[in-house]
């Protein structure tokens, strides 16, 4: 039996290298990003300047993870290939399992990409200081231990969404409206990290990487694929 | 070999395989007809484990064939329904995805995918992405998906559907041709004169239940009908007789 992670993984990335629409979609959100960035590290605004970054960081994790998540497999229903991917020899849970890897990898490197290029483009052009004023230990924390236990939840969520929606709109507002729910509590927990002391920040990280990484493999392993097909036709 | 012994799937309320029973033997290949909506995709679903009946069972090779083990559901290949296909990828990069779970990476999923787009007539769109190709390529494309290098089994729902006479007459003969490599092949169609030309035995499905016949010659003497009797004549008083006996 050949490993399906790399072949599946492989495939996605084919997939969304062809895809137009999600290009168009991922520079918009980039341009947008790295202008809020850079007009914040330029304006510095002192405190309020990493308060924003992390919330911002958090939003921008949360909403490709949620974009890409939630159309994982409508789309795979709209181009009728659900059934031939059900095929393959692999559980269905093991699909929707690496569907939602790829799409955390996909979210934590579009984020990083915009956080780094735009305050690091600031930081070459202007004063280094600003940069590193923006990306203190809050903002590390968030982008280790806050944000992406923060994308994998959603991301699970969204493919669990995803594998049982028979069309887009279900999928691309249900999903959407459980992602925006989750950012409040991943915010406080943010805001907690970011305010308390190291040995504060390491319990409550780990606790909520725990409690991540469960709700993931919940969330993914009731996926089977008499609930991802349409069985109304005979 | 693939064996269905006293299959029963339900959706809810409505049970559509009530019993059902056969074997598709290796080196043989099986038609399957019936009207719209009496169950012959729920069928070659069951029969692929994308469906999980609710009383019987589904045998390969004399083993119980689950979803969950992946060794056995490998020697499986099938098309159901309208396949669709990934667009924005090539010829071959959609074989190889599919393949890929059939074959090493390297020299032997190249091999396979080089040997399908031959036997497959594909070798002159193997490089164009399939959303641009034709009802009969894509249909080729998708045929060729499911004889992936494992199969043992071939389960093919509709594999004529929308093709033109020349094309479907290729498709067949690359059917046959990739039949002969020793796996058993279920064709479900509603194009009779297809299936009396590449099938060895029939499976007329009807009220939930399925009948075996040796072939359309079986059929006419069942329904009394002469040799030059049309086949969806033939077809027709078969059906009608079914309903009048389950009655």
């Amino acid at each position: 039996m050949k490993t399906p992670v790399m072949a599946v993984f492989r495939h996605e990335i084919r997939l969304l290298r062809r895809n137009p629409i999600m290009w168009f979609r991922f520079a918009i959100f980039y341009l947008v990003i790295s202008a809020v960035i850079v007009t914040d590290v330029v304006q510095m605004r002192d405190d309020r300047l990493s308060l924003e970054g992390i919330a911002l960081m958090i939003l921008a994790a949360v909403g490709i993870a949620t974009a890409l998540a939630s159309e994982s497999f409508v789309q795979e229903k709209e181009r009728r290939t659900m059934e031939a991917l059900l095929l393959i020899p692999t559980s269905a849970a093991s699909i929707a399992r690496i569907k939602s890897i790829f799409v955390v990898a996909a979210a934590m490197t579009g984020v990083a990409i915009a956080f780094l290029t735009g305050p690091g483009a600031v930081s070459l052009l202007g004063d280094p200081d600003q940069y590193q004023h923006f990306f203190n230990r809050s903002m590390y924390v968030t982008a280790i231990v806050a944000c992406p236990p923060a994308t994998i939840n959603v991301a699970a969520l969204g493919t669990f969404i995803s594998s049982r929606s028979q069309g887009f709109q279900t999928a691309t507002t249900t999903a959407p409206l459980l992602g925006m729910i989750m950012i409040i509590p991943v915010l406080t927990i943010a805001y907690v990290l970011s305010e308390s002391s190291t040995v504060v920040s390491v319990a409550v990280g780990t606790a909520w990487w725990v409690v991540a990484l469960g709700g993931w493999r919940l969330a993914l392993s009731t996926v089977r694929p008499e609930t991802m097909i349409k069985t109304r036709g005979r | 070999m693939l064996e269905m012994i006293d299959v029963h799937v339900s959706y809810g309320n409505t049970q559509v395989l009530r019993g059902v029973s056969c074997r598709f033997s290796t080196g043989h290949t099986a038609g399957l007809i019936g009207d719209n909506g009496v169950g012959k995709t729920t069928l070659l679903r069951t029969a692929t484990t994308l469906l999980t009946p609710s009383r019987g069972e589904v045998l390969l090779s004399g083993k119980p064939l689950l979803h969950d083990d992946l060794a056995s559901r490998s020697r499986i290949g099938a098309l159901i329904e309208q396949p669709g296909h990934y667009d924005e990828l090539t010829v071959v990069e959609n074989l190889e995805f599919f393949y890929s779970f059939h074959a090493s990476a390297g020299e032997e999923l190249t091999r396979a995918v080089s040997d399908a787009v031959e036997r497959f007539a594909l070798q002159h769109v193997k490089a164009e992405r399939v959303g641009r190709l034709s009802t009969g390529y894509r249909q080729r494309v998708a045929v060729a998906r499911a004889f992936h290098p494992n199969a043992r089994v071939v389960l093919l729902d509709e594999p004529f559907s929308g093709l033109d006479p020349t094309t479907r007459n290729q498709l067949k003969g690359t059917i046959q041709h990739s039949a002969s490599r020793g796996v058993a092949l279920v064709i479900s169609s509603h194009g009779l004169s297809d299936l009396e030309a590449l099938c060895d035995e029939l499976f007329v499905m009807a009220g939930g239940r399925l009948h075996h016949f040796a072939d359309f010659s079986a059929i006419r003497k069942q329904v009394g009908a002469a040799r030059e009797t049309d086949l969806d004549a033939v077809y027709t008083s078969l059906i009608a007789q079914l309903a009048q006996s389950a009655n």
